[in-house]
């Protein structure tokens, strides 16, 4: 699943993948395929992310259950 | 001394790396195995010559793997990594699989290589027995081995845990 609050996240800081990249400490690849959904961080990284952008764990990377997605209650 | 400064690694290019040596390290240590199994069975029997520094690299290599594990509490790179009890079922058929193989390739190679001067029914006993006998030997050897590289990986988790409760 794309990771598209990341991607708003970074373009509202206005860093390019490159220079996120630079700031966490991976290559461009990295970030380009964790917003395309392609590749799962780790802890460290999704908090190195967080960090750098100025937003919380659940504001990056939370998703709802899915459940909530398709629409439906959960018990 | 720029120059000397450890560069930060990409944990995905590391783990994509990983993956890629774990199976060069499968290529290489099948390899060395099959060529160290045909020098065994191209011997007359019961006569082993292997070539010493190669027979010692793949020793060596997989013995330093299995401390490295064991260090980290791992005794396996599967589920069964960090198992509190020893899945004995999973090792006997896995030991019984190896076995089965390391013979299969033995015998083959015999069968290649043999003088064919018995009469058939003494060679496929002889071949039978020989079959038996180190796929027999194999599995034994193989769930030895993984039994004690358990018990080793589990007390060291058992010491981390203390020394963790310890600080």
């Amino acid at each position: 699943m794309k990771n598209k609050r990341l991607q708003l996240a970074r373009v509202a800081c206005d860093m390019s993948q490159a220079q996120l990249a630079e700031a966490v400490g991976v290559t461009r690849q990295t970030v380009g395929l964790i917003e395309s959904g392609k590749y799962n961080p780790t802890l460290k990284l999704c908090l190195a992310i967080c960090h750098a952008l100025g937003k919380t764990l659940d504001e990056l990377f939370w998703e709802e259950s899915l459940q909530q997605h398709k629409g439906v209650e959960e018990p | 001394m720029k120059l000397f400064r450890k560069k930060t690694v990409d944990e995905r290019v590391a783990s994509e790396v990983n993956r890629i040596y774990r199976v060069s390290y499968l290529i290489l240590t099948f390899g060395i195995l099959i060529d160290v199994i045909w020098q065994m069975a191209t011997e007359p029997m019961g006569k082993i010559v292997v070539r010493p520094l190669e027979f010692a690299t793949l020793i060596v290599a997989n013995i330093i793997c299995v401390l490295m594990m064991v260090q980290k509490g791992l005794s396996d790179d599967d589920a069964y990594a960090e198992a509190e009890k020893f899945p004995k079922k999973h090792y006997a058929l896995l030991g019984l699989g190896a076995g089965a193989v390391a013979a299969a390739a033995m015998v083959g190679i015999r069968m290649l290589t043999f003088d064919w001067e018995y009469p058939i029914s003494t060679m496929v006993l002889i071949l039978g027995i020989y079959f038996f006998s180190i796929a027999l030997t194999c599995a034994i050897a193989f769930y030895c081995v993984q039994y004690a590289i358990f018990r080793a990986a589990k007390r060291r988790r058992n010491q981390q845990l203390r020394d963790e409760d310890e600080t």
